[in-house]
């Protein structure tokens, strides 16, 4: 936990894709759906992971593995929602786990030997006692702007 | 903006809204005091507001009219043609700067035009103040200079510029010419009765209520009783769409609760209840959504009274069903399309009165605005008894256009020929438009009522008039729609533009598609059908070229394909829901939708679909399967046996390919098993019982829908589906009954009622079809 000497800390949510933890600000997740029924987008982009039903509303939801070039997941994913200027949104995840505390101090900006895509896509990371829990910011990952920054 | 200041838009809007109708029945009724105090009230609500806001161009507007509308209102001023077209030129000046205001949150600066229209009311009430007051004999000779303008006037220009935004009035004679004058009920009674008028009235327009039969329906029920406002309340559209999306949610989680209690009897009782309240519920949601059409009629009056005026021509107009209620966006959506058409019909339609009186016309030409209810549509027409359209010149310019051949347009019925008009190459030549009478976008009208899943018709008779129909959806967010598989997948493809269905079974696949080149194609009905794959469009993982398929024959905006897919689902009322803009790109889906069993549809536009397939215009297409229009309708033609009958296409459910051994007796008749009823089947001419023996064969069996019952009949071959024409018996100007034309052919209509005593032969047929006719179903 954090302690209280220390820069100020902030909630994220952890999330699983592949090997790598994510996370996510908490407070810009707007809920997370648990292995939701989704339905494919013949066509879609690349990175669109496919429909899914988030009360009432229909979500193009973009999946993280798509768009990192990973295999798709053997297993149905969660789905975190997230809000952007036009609407929601949706984000595939193989798992979402516990949220997480971490303080503004461990932050770190990314690397520069990280591959172009993953620079834009990530927001640095934050050094976990064990591990790294890369920084995701949903703004990068509207769909519209994953349109124009990395057609297929 | 602040939230005060866009309720005070809103506000004022319906007053303005308000004060339009009454201003065009004041037309006729001068006198009304009702419709003054009403008028007054708008203008005044506006003017107390805007000084407290601080617009100080609106309220030195609103204050003169407000003058002008107290003397009216107190008896002290009779309204007359151009205190009316004074008050109307205010009301538009007052919808701009509100618009402006909207827009840009400041009033905007067009002070010139305001003095001359705070001049021109002054100078209304001015010299007609003194003349009603004064001695009325006198008013002939006062009324004529009163009516000039007065140099002592500090503010006035001298002229009277009539500064009215809209594009319309520029035929409207200047305002100080009493020559402009309205209705001439509203000459007659206003005192100046005697007043020398430079020419006479070149036209006149009694928009409304001139005669009884509109007048009896008041406008606006809701808005102008100012009782209503107590229990009424305004809601924002946007919470409106929220609480249908929640409710759609709701939906889908009773259904999920419904299938988890199923086993207990307690929950199953609780199960049921949820239901209830849900339906309810979501019914009530819809409703709220929905407004009379007078809100959008409610602007129509001031429409024609203005274009009658700037053409010279004298036009009445009745409204009828103005109760009839629609989707606020749906209403949104047919106003220019009805707008256009209300246009079309005045301009183009209605004659010069002259004209008219050398036909045999009332000079008066007659525009009538209908809408009323019909199943799960809002039918609106616009009917004129104007100079209709003649059919040989469309044929004319068709071929003129290239839009079909000259071969081809010698064939085509009046209806058929009718139907050119909505070519998009028909509507572009303003030499069109003459011709036709009508054409100028109708293209566009087509497109826009399709838009929203609508229909447009058009019936025309050359002297007698036009009737354009609108056959709208009651509400844009439910769809029907008929669900397909491809893949695996789930899609929706509107009935609108669903025509027909022809399944395939295993096998048949091969021989019954036909391929030139790399093109499919179908033989329906003869006529070769261009085939568009689902599976191979969207990309999606092929299937196997013999494995059964389904065909849906779709027509999008005159472009006629079958679309092939795996297998089709029940038709559903599907909630549109709007696709992100990443998605909507793709062009092929217009929406999604969650289904009924909670799984997710893409929506698909099968105008798109045929536009990237390159199924080009079929501008000769047999719209034979369009709906009923007046005096036609459309039949099923069938062969029974070697002669040919007749059925009405709206009671034909489905057609059946049966295998014989399904077929069974019950007493001497021949029932049929289908989806879970019994069918008595029509077999007057025992031909069943002869060839029963090799239960292999199959029969094709026409499934009717006759009154509450469903019955069935065998035929042999299903040869077309095509418009009858009534016949007359010969001298007696009656409708002949149980016959009809088809090409050129008399044939017998089939008579359901009496199915046992029916005439009809069964064989084998080469041909199993499976159209069901849209919405039978």
């Amino acid at each position: 936990m954090s302690d209280v000497h220390a820069s100020p800390t902030q909630e994220v949510c952890s999330v699983q894709v592949g090997d790598t933890l994510y996370g996510v600000p908490i407070a810009h997740v707007l809920e997370i759906l648990g292995k939701p029924a989704t339905q494919p987008v013949p066509l879609a982009p690349y990175f669109v992971g496919g429909l899914v039903h988030y009360r009432g509303e229909v979500l193009t939801a973009v999946s993280l593995r798509r768009l990192l070039g990973m295999e798709p997941a053997k297993t149905p994913e969660d789905v975190l929602v997230f809000e952007n200027p036009d609407g929601l949104f949706g984000l595939f995840v193989d798992s979402v786990g516990e949220v997480l505390h971490v303080s503004q101090a461990e932050h770190e900006p990314n690397p520069a030997t990280l591959e172009p895509r993953r620079q834009q896509l990530f927001a640095g990371a934050w050094k976990l006692k064990d591990r790294l829990l890369v920084s995701l910011e949903p703004e990068r990952l509207d769909p519209m702007r994953l349109a124009s920054a990395f057609p297929a | 903006m602040d939230d005060l200041t866009r309720e005070f838009i809103l506000e004022s809007r319906e007053g303005l809204d308000r004060m339009e109708r009454c201003l065009t029945d004041l037309e006729t009724r001068p006198g009304d005091t009702e419709l003054l105090a009403e008028i007054f009230r708008s203008v005044h609500t506006i003017k107390g507001t805007t000084g407290f806001l601080g617009f100080s161009r609106l309220e030195a507007l609103s204050h003169a009219g407000e003058n002008l509308l107290g003397l009216l209102r107190d008896g002290k001023l009779a309204a007359n043609p151009d205190i009316i077209s004074g008050l109307l030129a205010l009301m538009d000046v007052l919808r701009g700067v509100l618009q402006s205001i909207e827009t840009t949150g400041a009033e905007g600066e067009s002070q010139q035009a305001d003095s001359a229209l705070i001049a021109r009311l002054e100078e209304l009430q001015r010299g007609d103040a003194s003349l009603a007051v004064a001695e009325p004999v006198l008013a002939a000779v006062e009324a004529a200079p009163s009516h000039a303008a007065r140099p002592r006037k500090p503010r006035g220009t001298g002229k009277h510029i009539s500064r009215r935004p809209r594009g319309d009035h520029q035929g409207t004679p200047p305002p100080n010419d009493p020559g402009e004058a309205g209705p001439p009920i509203a000459v007659e009674a206003a005192p100046r009765e005697a007043e020398p008028q430079p020419r006479p009235a070149p036209a006149a327009v009694s928009s409304t209520s001139a005669r009884p039969a509109t007048q009896a329906q008041p406008e606006a029920p809701a808005a102008a009783t100012p009782g209503a406002a107590d229990s009424t309340l305004r809601v924002d559209v946007e919470l409106l769409n929220r609480m249908m999306n929640l409710v759609g949610e709701l939906v889908l989680t009773r259904n999920q609760i419904l299938q988890a209690t199923s086993t207990d009897a307690n929950f199953a009782l609780l199960g049921r209840r949820l239901d209830m309240v849900t339906a309810d519920l979501r019914e009530s949601v819809m409703k709220a959504r929905m407004q009379p059409v007078s809100h959008l009629f409610s602007r129509f009056p001031r429409l024609v009274r203005d274009l009658a005026l700037a053409l010279d021509k004298r036009v009445h107009l009745e409204m009828e069903g103005q109760e009839t209620e629609l989707d606020k966006s749906l209403l949104e959506a047919i106003r220019d399309p009805l707008t256009h058409s209300i246009r079309n019909a005045i301009d183009h339609g209605i004659e010069c009165p002259d004209v008219r009186v050398a036909q045999g016309k009332p000079a008066e030409g007659l525009v009538r605005l209908r809408a009323c209810h019909e199943g799960s549509h809002v039918i609106v027409e616009v009917h004129d008894d104007g100079a209709g359209m003649s059919i040989e010149r469309i044929r004319q310019k068709a071929v003129e256009r290239q839009l079909v051949s000259p071969q081809r347009a010698e064939q085509m019925n009046e209806r058929e020929i009718l139907q050119l008009i909505f070519l998009p190459g028909f509507s572009t030549a303003a030499a069109v438009t003459n011709v036709s009478g009508r054409g100028v976008g109708m293209d566009v009208v087509r497109t826009n009522v399709e838009k929203i899943g609508g229909k447009v018709e058009v019936d025309s008779h050359a002297g007698k008039g036009t009737i354009l129909r609108l056959r709208i959806p009651l509400t844009l967010a439910i769809i029907p729609a008929l669900i397909v598989h491809s893949r695996g997948q789930n899609f929706a493809v509107p009935q609108a533009s669903l025509t027909e269905l022809v399944h395939m079974s295993a096998g048949e696949t091969d021989n019954r598609i036909e391929w030139l080149e790399n093109a499919a194609l179908y033989r329906l009905r003869g006529r070769l059908l261009p085939l568009v794959f689902l599976d191979r469009l969207l990309q999606q993982p092929p299937r196997e070229r013999t494995a059964p398929c389904d065909i849906a024959i779709l027509n999008a905006d005159g472009r006629r394909f079958g679309l092939v897919v795996d297998g089709l689902a029940d038709p559903e009322e599907i909630v549109v829901k709007p696709l992100a803009a990443v998605l909507r790109e793709i062009g092929y889906y217009a929406g999604a939708t969650i289904l009924g069993n909670g799984e997710m549809a893409l929506i698909l536009n099968p105008g798109s679909i045929a536009q990237n397939a390159n199924v080009t215009l079929t501008s000769e297409a047999d719209d034979g399967l369009d709906e009923n229009r007046a005096g036609r309708q459309d039949f099923l033609l069938v062969e029974t046996g070697n002669r040919r009958a007749a059925l009405p296409l709206e009671t034909v459910v489905r057609i059946e390919r049966i295998p014989r051994s399904r077929i069974e007796r019950a007493g001497s008749r021949p029932v049929l098993r289908f989806e879970g009823q019994l069918l008595p089947l029509d077999d007057a001419a025992s031909e069943l019982i002869d060839a029963s023996d090799d239960p292999e064969a199959q029969t094709t069996v026409v499934v009717c829908r006759d009154g509450d019952r469903q019955v069935g009949m065998t035929v042999s071959q299903v040869l077309d589906v095509t418009g009858g024409k009534q016949l007359e018996q010969a001298g007696t100007g009656g409708v002949a009954g149980g016959i009809t034309l088809l090409h050129e052919r008399v044939t017998g209509i089939v008579g359901l009622s009496g199915i046992p005593s029916l005439e009809c032969v069964a064989e084998t047929p080469a041909v199993p079809d499976f159209p069901s006719a849209e919405e039978t179903q």
